[in-house]
């Protein structure tokens, strides 16, 4: 196989095209410039996940929070008064 | 160092790489100007923690390979879209081979034997290239490749053994 290889070794350079840097050059030219920098982007949507979470977990401890006063609510209050005199 | 300079230094360097990859001219300067976009844009985050050449040569193996990927995604839907799927033959002979490099009276050999590389894995496709027509040494391999001196061997050998299959 090595043998049969070797023919690559026949394969010869060839020049680059002579207007491929004018082709390099207006294709970064004519890039639309990004309006927002990724890096700004991804802080945004980091910062708005965090948002997110926090009001999760405030809405899940509010919810244990009134869960807790209606069965507060439910259950009689501790007045040690058994009965009516 | 300047983006013009790095350009006059590597286009040769970049433009023929990409023809070992697609044996064809037009897709070959596609590729060069993909690369040199990205050498332009990455250029402040060159570290140099390997040889500029070494870098460059790692941008064009993954334009190029992701160029070929994208070509064959292209061409199986347009080819699904036109014929019945039992027509499909996986050996189908297509028409791009046009590699400037390659003298005439050696062009059907080389093209049946690229026809062969072009089934490898990539990174066997990529060893094959850079060791024996590109005419890198194992060293440069592995730099190039990030991989060991063993691991380029190991692949080299590998290719080898898939090319002598396909190539019987």
């Amino acid at each position: 196989m090595d043998k049969k290889l070797d023919i690559l070794k026949n394969i010869q350079e060839v020049e680059a095209p002579d207007q491929l840097y004018d082709k390099v050059l207006s294709r970064i030219q004519n890039r639309k410039p990004n309006i927002i920098s990724l890096r700004w982007a991804s802080t945004a949507v980091a910062v708005v996940m965090l948002f997110i979470a926090l009001d999760i977990y405030a809405i899940y401890h509010i919810n244990k929070d009134a869960n807790q006063d209606e069965i507060t609510a439910i259950a009689p209050v501790q007045d040690n008064q058994l009965y009516y005199e | 160092m300047h983006f013009q300079d790095i350009y006059t230094q590597h286009k040769n360097l970049v433009y023929n790489l990409a023809l070992q990859y697609t044996q064809n001219k037009e897709d070959a300067e596609e590729i060069a100007q993909d690369v040199f976009i990205a050498v332009y844009d990455k250029l402040n985050t060159f570290k140099a923690q390997s040889k500029l050449q070494t870098w460059v040569y790692r941008i064009t193996i993954n334009k190029s390979l992701d160029f070929m990927k994208a070509k064959k995604r292209r061409k199986r839907s347009f080819f699904f879209s036109t014929i019945q799927i039992d027509d499909v033959d996986k050996n189908i002979t297509l028409p791009d081979f046009n590699h400037p490099g390659v003298l005439l009276e050696q062009k059907e050999e080389i093209a049946r034997i690229f026809r062969g590389i072009n089934q490898l894995a990539e990174r066997q496709k990529t060893v094959i290239i850079l060791l024996k027509i590109e005419q890198k040494t194992q060293a440069e391999t592995a730099a190039i490749m990030e991989l060991s001196t063993k691991a380029v061997e190991s692949l080299y050998q590998r290719a080898k053994k898939k090319l002598e299959k396909i190539l019987k």
